[in-house]
């Protein structure tokens, strides 16, 4: 009996240790990850930032004067369109009700 | 003889027997009981701090973080923008003790740095003090700078907060001092959190609506020549705040001191008397107490009524006599508002305005906020508070009121932040049914009809409603010349949805502005009365058209 429960013992202590073993692997395998990702996120970070300067209402105003001036131009309300997908059909309809409470 | 002698022999009785000592048990015992009570109580203890940590808040318990004097968190708009964006930057200091040779420092720093005033630097090094070299080096420099080897050059890591939107927050954001502590706006009251938190802040505004709006009150700044202007752009029934904007603002980047009281956040800190815009919480307030109706009529109304010495007029001599409550609003009639107000009596009157937060300070996410003027409700407060006059508030309570009467009754908080908006469902209804409807109705034709003052804000598709308000600044206690016009929209009429003010500070008439009309009428040359009828309506129906199209495709559907 009691060597029973010491084999029970070291095959306990023997499973644990290789579970511990092959966790540590993980976690080192975390960690490289981890460490990689840091500097990505920075990277991307530092663009996301730029991206929104770029792309910021002032300098879209000033691309628009600048380059696209016939390009992009200032839809009407009235002319803005809705469309939706009805039994696989498409309907486009206006946005706002030309009927409405005008 | 027989003498006898008896010994008796007593029995010796020994009294020594050998016996575990009771007091030793005792001692034992209360070693084991003294070492378990021991551990007891730390486990108790232990247990405790536990449970207490375990209840407090979430907010609460970042309190026991520790603050990391070099991280700020960022904060981004409603579309995941940058609106602040920490980075790190390292500033060059030289401690002229530790320096070896100076000429040869001073050679190598003249190679890197050729533009520096060196006769300066060889002062500060001849004072034998720490001083800063070159603030926010760039990586290039600092690596040449640390090349050199030099065991005087100090690298200190610093915080620099960068505002990639430059004015468009100024007043919302606010500043940081060069310890990283918030010194105005959201800088300032959720610095801690800013300092704590890893999550990015994100607010409720819309940079790109923001903008248009900035735009537009830059633009009529110049066209009215007003002092200053400002306008919030909320979602009624949250109280999201899509804009806030206040003219003048500043570039954050420039991190100026600014001292200017012209630079004041008039959306949220500056009181004023908004005037008839006030009319509205009248007949709301009516209709709350169920002593008016729309079509309740006011016969034979004097054009001049007297309070104490006080004569309150009708702004138009054109005002009829005989009005329903809807023709006082829609015409903005003085002695309609005040025969209404009347009906409602003084306490019930404050008793509303109070509940739609308009009496004392608000509670809002900055700290940059106004306190409204305590009333004195002597004789002719009630009269006066009627139709705008003797009350002060701010533009933001005035938002904030709007959209309570026109949201079906429902309380909202005014904020900036995303994590803290909640659904209208769980919000509190503080006004009785069928006020809004009333109230939606009588405000559209304040913009439809003729007889109306918002005539130029009736933009095709947006069905909007509002009220007008334009009203004389006291100085030194006497009224001038000059006016706070103001007017607030609320839009789409049908459901609202969004409350937009506009308010102009000290606007002047201009008479080469070319008014283009909505309805097809000719267009008109100049602006002819200096109201807000001529000057906010025209700017909220500028903002309108431009923010319009935004708003109908990004935002109906939410």
């Amino acid at each position: 009996m009691k060597q029973l429960v010491l084999v029970v013992i070291f095959i306990l202590i023997l499973i644990t240790s290789l579970v511990k073993n092959s966790t540590k692997e993980i976690e080192d395998q975390i960690f490289v990850i981890n460490e990689n990702i840091r500097p990505l996120k920075s990277e991307l970070e530092d663009v996301l930032l730029e991206f929104n300067y770029l792309s910021s209402p002032e300098k879209l105003v000033q691309y628009q004067t600048q380059y696209f001036e016939k390009d992009l131009i200032k839809i009407e309300i009235m002319s803005i369109k809705e469309i939706t997908i009805n039994n696989e059909n498409l309907e486009i309809n206006d946005l706002i009700s030309k009927s409405g409470n005008e | 003889m027989n003498n006898k002698k008896n010994i008796i022999l007593e029995e010796y009785e020994n009294e020594f027997s050998y016996k575990k000592s009771k007091t030793n048990l005792d001692i034992q015992f209360n070693r084991i009981a003294f070492i378990f009570f021991v551990f007891l109580m730390i486990s108790v203890i232990y247990s405790i701090q536990l449970l207490h940590l375990g209840s407090l808040k979430a907010e609460d318990s970042k309190k026991f973080l520790s603050v990391n004097k070099n991280h700020r968190a960022d904060i981004l708009d409603r579309n995941g923008n940058y609106l602040v964006k920490t980075v790190k930057s390292i500033d060059i200091g030289i401690n002229p003790i530790e320096v070896i040779d100076k000429k040869k420092l001073l050679i190598n720093l003249q190679l890197i740095f050729p533009d520096k005033n060196y006769a300066e630097i060889i002062k500060k090094l001849e004072k034998n003090k720490f001083f800063y070299f070159e603030k926010k080096i760039s990586s290039e420099n600092y690596e040449k700078i640390m090349l050199l080897g030099d065991k005087s050059i100090k690298s200190e890591e610093k915080l620099t907060r960068i505002y990639p939107q430059k004015n468009l927050f100024s007043h919302i954001i606010g500043q940081i001092d060069d310890d990283n502590n918030g010194i105005s706006g959201i800088e300032k009251s959720f610095d801690e959190e800013l300092k704590i938190t890893k999550d990015l802040l994100r607010l409720t505004v819309d940079a790109d609506i923001q903008f248009l709006i900035r735009e537009e009150l830059l633009k009529f700044k110049e066209v009215f020549r007003a002092k200053g202007s400002a306008a919030i752009l909320m979602d009624i029934n949250n109280g999201a705040i899509i804009s806030m904007v206040s003219i003048p603002d500043f570039n954050l980047n420039e991190r100026k001191t600014i001292t200017d009281v012209n630079y004041i956040n008039r959306a949220t800190k500056g009181v004023y008397e908004f005037g008839s815009v006030f009319k509205t919480f009248t007949v709301a307030a009516g209709f709350n107490e169920s002593l008016i109706e729309p079509n309740t009529e006011y016969l034979n109304l004097k054009k001049q009524i007297e309070c104490d010495g006080f004569k309150i007029r009708e702004y138009s001599k054109k005002t009829p006599t005989d009005l329903t409550v809807e023709e006082i609003l829609v015409r903005s009639g003085n002695i309609g508002s005040v025969r209404i107000g009347q009906k409602i009596g003084k306490e019930k009157f404050k008793s509303f305005l109070n509940k739609i937060g308009l009496l004392e300070a608000i509670d809002f996410d900055i700290h940059e906020v106004g306190k409204p003027t305590p009333i004195k409700w002597g004789k002719c407060k009630l009269a006066t508070v009627s139709y705008g006059h003797g009350i002060t508030t701010t533009l933001l309570q005035i938002a904030k009121g709007y959209s309570i009467v026109t949201n079906g009754g429902y309380d909202i908080k005014p904020t900036i932040i995303k994590k803290k908006l909640f659904k209208k469902d769980s919000q509190k209804r503080i006004l009785n049914m069928g006020v809004s409807e009333k109230i939606n109705k009588i405000l559209r034709k304040v913009v439809t009809n003729e007889e109306g003052t918002a005539e130029l804000a009736n933009i095709k598709g947006y069905e909007v409603g509002g009220k007008t308000g334009t009203a004389q600044i006291s100085k030194n206690g006497r009224y001038t010349r000059d006016k706070i016009n103001t007017f607030v929209a609320v839009f789409p009429s049908q459901k609202p949805k969004f409350t937009l003010v506009v308010m102009l500070d000290e606007p002047k008439t201009n008479s080469e502005y070319v008014y283009y009309y909505k309805n097809g009428k000719e267009p008109t040359k100049g602006t002819p009365y200096n109201t807000a009828g001529w000057t906010s309506v025209e700017v909220a129906g500028k903002i309108i058209e431009r923010i319009g199209p935004i708003l109908a495709t990004k935002y109906m559907e939410n």
